[in-house]
């Protein structure tokens, strides 16, 4: 398994499992997309317990994670990714969304989609306000609104 | 105002219409924010005082809004003052009017035409339904301005849209054809130029003759009874 990481984003290759993720160190500071590319064959995990520990770890992901598919992708390892994209899309995908913002702004906007996996929608428009006033205080003097 | 008649509330045949005709397409300036505000309270106590079939939403001329003014945005969330820990009543208040659509015991009904864009893209994703002309451009373009979208563009377009699409339109901040908008789930029907508005009637007399009662927590599930243009089920 190799990680490389490209400024918020970094890819993974050389991946047998996703169950490989859980251990990998690289995922602990500031990512906010993984992109994967699984191995041929590649599966979610080889048992029912390892595929239930990457779901989990998948959902409460503080990134968001692309795997990149072709027709013989394990439909377990896809479904459990945020986004699926093919390999010609994988190429420059970051970019194409992250171009132009700042980081704060990415990890704020990453933020409030990671909770929208799983946190009703009322949650999920609260914490879309308060990232709003996050990046907006600094343009303003900064300091007067909620952090 | 100009030329332009502000926000046109009317009533037809028990569907609440509301035209927004403010100046320079619907951009939206601090004037448009008071005046959505002021017609939307109007529209939530109409709503308390009798049943209606459904509210009608759309832009009294080409476009449905071009979005928020972005210097003017900047300098309204300069004069909010917070403790640290709570929002600004002011967008307490403002945010009500866009998510408490959702709310409405009946179907409300963007008719989305030419650029619906920011926070207008917004009204049109707190409705029930969207329906889309030909020509709309649709898009959350707040993070090519350094922000994001904070009166529900997150949260709804991720209901409506689903992780992957959400994302990448909040985040890439593009304009998105009205064909792809019904591809990725956002619109719900389709429509050619100019027709936005009699579907929008349609579908609220379609609903409001076989619903008893709407129920919005399920607002999706009804539209899959209604026919579309050539009468196949949507």
């Amino acid at each position: 398994m190799n990680v490389y990481k490209k400024g918020l984003a970094a890819e993974i290759r050389g991946l047998s499992s996703l169950y490989q993720l859980l251990s990998a160190e690289e995922l602990r500071s500031d990512v906010c997309l993984l992109i994967i590319y699984p191995d041929c064959g590649a599966v979610l995990g080889r048992s029912e317990e390892e595929k239930s520990a990457v779901r989990r770890f998948l959902a409460e992901a503080p990134f968001m994670t692309a795997a990149v598919c072709g027709d013989d992708t394990d439909k377990e390892l896809s479904a459990a990714a945020d986004i699926r994209i093919s390999s010609s899309e994988a190429e420059g995908y970051a970019e194409r969304l992250f171009g132009g913002k700042s980081v704060a702004q990415i990890r704020e906007i990453t933020a409030c989609f990671a909770a929208a996996r799983t946190a009703p929608a009322k949650k999920v428009l609260d914490l879309e306000s308060r990232a709003f006033y996050r990046l907006m205080a600094p343009a303003d003097g900064g300091g007067s609104h909620g952090r | 105002m100009g030329d332009n008649k502000g926000m046109i509330l009317e009533e037809r045949e028990g569907i609440l219409i509301l035209s927004m005709d403010m100046p320079r397409n619907n951009l939206m300036t601090a004037d448009f924010f008071r005046e959505y505000e002021a017609v939307m309270e109007r529209v939530e106590k109409l709503a308390a005082e009798r049943a209606y079939k459904g509210l009608i939403i759309r832009g009294a001329g080409r476009h449905f809004s071009v979005g928020a003014d972005v210097e003017a945005l900047a300098e309204r969330t300069a004069a909010e003052f917070t403790d640290g820990s709570s929002l600004p009543e002011g967008h307490i208040r403002q945010k009500h009017f866009f998510t408490f659509l959702r709310e409405l015991p009946f179907p409300v009904v963007s008719v989305v035409t030419g650029f619906c864009i920011g926070s207008g893209c917004e009204i049109a994703a707190n409705s029930h339904y969207r329906i889309a002309e030909e020509n709309a451009r649709i898009g959350q373009p707040e993070s090519a301005f350094g922000m994001l979208p904070a009166l529900g563009g997150i949260a709804r377009t991720a209901e409506l849209c689903g992780i992957q699409n959400a994302y990448e339109l909040v985040m890439s901040g593009d304009l998105i054809t009205a064909e792809r908008a019904l591809a990725i789930g956002w619109a719900d029907i389709l429509v050619p130029k100019k027709q936005g508005f009699q579907e929008a009637l349609a579908l609220i007399g379609h609903i409001s003759e076989n619903t008893e009662k709407f129920v919005p927590c399920r607002y999706r599930s009804y539209i899959g009874s209604y026919p579309d243009e050539r009468g196949e089920r949507i």
